[in-house]
């Protein structure tokens, strides 16, 4: 399903403002942004690259629980969206881009505790700002690795004041999680050719073809991602020990 | 590299400057080196190898021997055990404590910061070492007064070891594993790739060995700390710290949920799939099983291939490591508000409630005691009910009853017996260790013997209301009521 908001008309709000009218935001404390017309919404926020609004861009509303798509539909010219109905529980909003300078997804996961909560979820900058994979190249061919000759990921960082984390991801062909590296400031880390995901958990990895992206986390607990990586693991000696 | 580690980059070389310049000042001291305190837990998980096994017997049943009562909560320091008797612990007030065996607090160390991570190592001369969230590593004399510190680039949640040569090895927030002769002097720096919250473990050829959150597990070699091998583990370990099994094969945990068997020569024996982040250091039971604990579960590893024995799952995190009585009997802290005491074959023996989420890991004393700290503020023993406690079985068992009534007006009765005879006392003691009564003196033998307390002290006034001690003693062994008087 998709749809726009006709005539939102957003603005932002002080935080204090829109929850000393009593609109029942009891798990965020702080409003980032919200419709005009902020009653109609139980979730709503703002999409924009590179703090520039962006408007008819796509917004997905997930179920974490089940993964099934809730609702979808599109920014206005402010950047603005609003879910007019979502579940409680755990629930997921992602935006996409193609753009190469943006990130390939930026999202925000969190707990609903009830149908009727209104929540305002932080700002989604598109924009990765310089975040970048670095290395192994894309299609790149390594020997499996192994904890005595580890597979080294790194990436560029963001460009932007603040604490941001990393971590790197590797999943196979299908896009299941086979190891992610602990989430951290720095921007490199030592894959050992052991899964620590699902079927791949405590597994030493066979040859094949994988796939890797860098997941970044900001301090509002959004998340994005860099585009996906190819890389295929080839046989071969990796590693006597050092 | 990351702000806190850059300034670590920056301090080391003032720090080689001033290490040369104590080296410079001690040469010629003869050789004082104080070694690892000679006591039954003189460190964390028991010795530098880390195996967290006692020799002591366990606890049947627990009952409280004492409780001492701290400025602020026990976090994740665990006690360790000083060759004077004294257990020592960090807490949240930024204090360290020397506790005396009867459970009175014997005086308190002010660090510039909480020592909420780091527990105490003894070394024979005394020396109580310990880490600060202030950056600081500190060298504390036996009386309490700072014998040096050393300002690390970030905080000290690592625990340190004391190598059988008297180096003392400690990791800090800022990337480095730091090696320090007892005089202060360091031997050695060793950077890695991030955060050493991991507690090293000596080998038995003083190879150190040390988990960093670069994901690398490094062997080391002792006297310069050079690289022997490094193993990558996947995902940083945070506070989970390395154990030196039999044959030398090295198990270590990390926040990825991966548990590791490592060989010496640093090559993978197994791995496990915990499924759950790690946090602490294994223990080895007398048979080589590993015992880990890993979400809310204590699990039993086999160390052919890692495969799990059994598991008990508590009702919350069991976030302490364990440690193991001389019959395999397992101690682990919950935060489910319990010690808890496990059967080698994998069954709940008891669960002791204390007052608040025990992060703090148990350890085992000489004579079985148990000594844990916790949320609520205190540093617990505990011991079998109703026994006398030194020197285990071959020693008189000795009876003391509950005062009754307990709460009193200031005039409670009890009763005590030692089944062997001997010459002992019993007497009354404040909750600050100071003896206030006198009630007996003389010969105690098996018959039983009733005595009467008025709340008064020696003197004949009335003492102010709270909690006293009334202690047995026959010879070496004690047994220990709690009267309370309420006015």
């Amino acid at each position: 399903m998709r749809r726009g908001i006709p005539a939102l008309g957003m603005v932002a709000l002080a935080g204090a403002a829109l929850l000393g009218a009593g609109c029942g935001l009891q798990r965020q404390q702080q409003v980032f942004f919200a419709p005009s017309n902020v009653a109609n919404y139980v979730l709503f926020g703002q999409v924009t690259r590179a703090g520039g609004p962006i408007a008819g861009k796509s917004v997905k509303l997930y179920s974490t629980a089940s993964g099934a798509l809730l609702d979808s539909l599109l920014t206005d010219a402010t950047g603005g969206y609003g879910f007019p109905s979502a579940p409680s529980g755990e629930v997921m909003v992602k935006v996409s881009s193609d753009d190469s300078l943006d990130f390939a997804y930026v999202r925000y996961i969190f707990t609903r505790s009830s149908s009727v909560e209104r929540d305002s979820i932080p700002p989604m900058d598109l924009r990765a700002y310089g975040c970048a994979a670095i290395a192994p190249v894309s299609g790149a061919r390594v020997p499996v690795p192994s904890p005595n000759a580890p597979l080294a990921f790194s990436w560029t960082p963001m460009s932007v004041a603040g604490t941001i984390k990393y971590r790197a991801r590797l999943a196979d062909a299908a896009d299941s999680t086979v190891w992610e590296s602990t989430r951290d400031i720095g921007t490199s880390a030592l894959f050992n050719g052991i899964g620590t995901f699902g079927a791949y958990a405590g597994m030493l990895l066979g040859p094949g073809e994988y796939q890797w992206r860098v997941k970044v986390r900001f301090p509002t607990g959004v998340t994005a991602a860099t585009r996906q990586r190819p890389l295929i693991f080839t046989s071969g000696l990796a590693g006597a020990p050092r | 590299m990351n702000a806190s580690q850059q300034e670590g980059s920056d301090m080391r070389r003032g720090v080689r400057i001033l290490a040369l310049a104590l080296a410079a000042a001690t040469l010629g001291t003869p050789d004082a080196r104080a070694q690892l305190a000679p006591s039954a837990w003189p460190m964390f998980h028991g010795a530098p190898a880390h195996t967290g096994r006692s020799a002591a017997p366990s606890l049947p049943a627990p009952a409280l021997r004492w409780s001492a009562l701290l400025g602020d909560t026990v976090f994740m320091s665990a006690p360790a055990l000083g060759a004077d008797g004294r257990i020592y612990v960090g807490a949240m007030d930024s204090s360290l404590y020397a506790v005396s065996p009867v459970g009175a607090v014997a005086w308190r160390f002010r660090a510039g910061g909480p020592l909420q991570y780091s527990s105490p190592a003894i070394a024979s001369d005394g020396t109580v070492y310990i880490g600060g969230m202030d950056s600081t590593f500190y060298a504390v004399n036996a009386g309490g007064t700072l014998k040096w510190k050393f300002r690390a680039g970030s905080t000290v949640r690592s625990s340190p070891a004391i190598a059988a040569d008297g180096t003392v090895y400690v990791g800090s927030g800022d990337g480095n594993l730091y090696a320090f002769d007892p005089n202060g002097a360091t031997k050695w720096i060793r950077p890695t790739g991030n955060n050493v919250r991991s507690s090293p473990a000596i080998g038995p050829d003083g190879t150190v060995y040390v988990g960093s959150d670069d994901g690398l597990l490094y062997a080391l070699f002792p006297a310069t700390g050079a690289v022997r091998w490094t193993f990558a583990l996947g995902n940083g370990v945070d506070l989970a710290s390395p154990t030196v099994g039999p044959d030398s094969v090295i198990y270590i945990g990390t926040t990825g949920g991966l548990f590791y068997a490592v060989r010496p020569g640093g090559t993978m024996k197994w791995v496990n799939a915990t499924g759950h982040s790690m946090y602490s250091a294994p223990a080895i039971l007398a048979g080589g099983d590993i015992v880990i604990t890993v979400g809310s579960d204590v699990r039993d590893l086999r160390p052919l291939d890692g495969k799990v024995q059994w598991k008990v799952a508590a009702s919350a995190l069991v976030r302490t490591s364990v440690a193991v009585a001389a019959d395999g009997t397992i101690y682990a802290g919950c935060d489910n508000d319990s010690l808890l005491a496990i059967n080698p074959g994998g069954t709940l023996k008891w669960a002791y409630a204390a007052g608040g989420p025990v992060r703090s890991s148990p350890i085992i004393g000489a004579d079985g005691a148990v000594y844990f700290g916790c949320y609520d503020r205190r540093l617990r023993a505990l011991q079998a009910p109703a026994t006398g406690v030194p020197g285990g079985s071959a020693r008189p068992a000795l009876a003391l009853s509950a005062p009754a009534p307990n709460p009193s007006r200031g005039g409670t009765a009890l009763t005590f017996s030692a089944p062997q005879g001997g010459e002992g006392a019993v007497e009354v003691f404040g909750v600050d260790g100071r003896r206030v009564r006198t009630l007996y003196q003389g010969r105690v033998d098996a018959l039983p013997r009733a005595i009467h307390w008025d709340g008064c002290d020696e003197s004949g006034r009335t003492l102010p209301p709270g909690i006293y001690e009334v202690r047995l003693r026959v010879g070496a062994a004690r047994l220990v009521r709690r009267a309370v008087l309420v006015r």
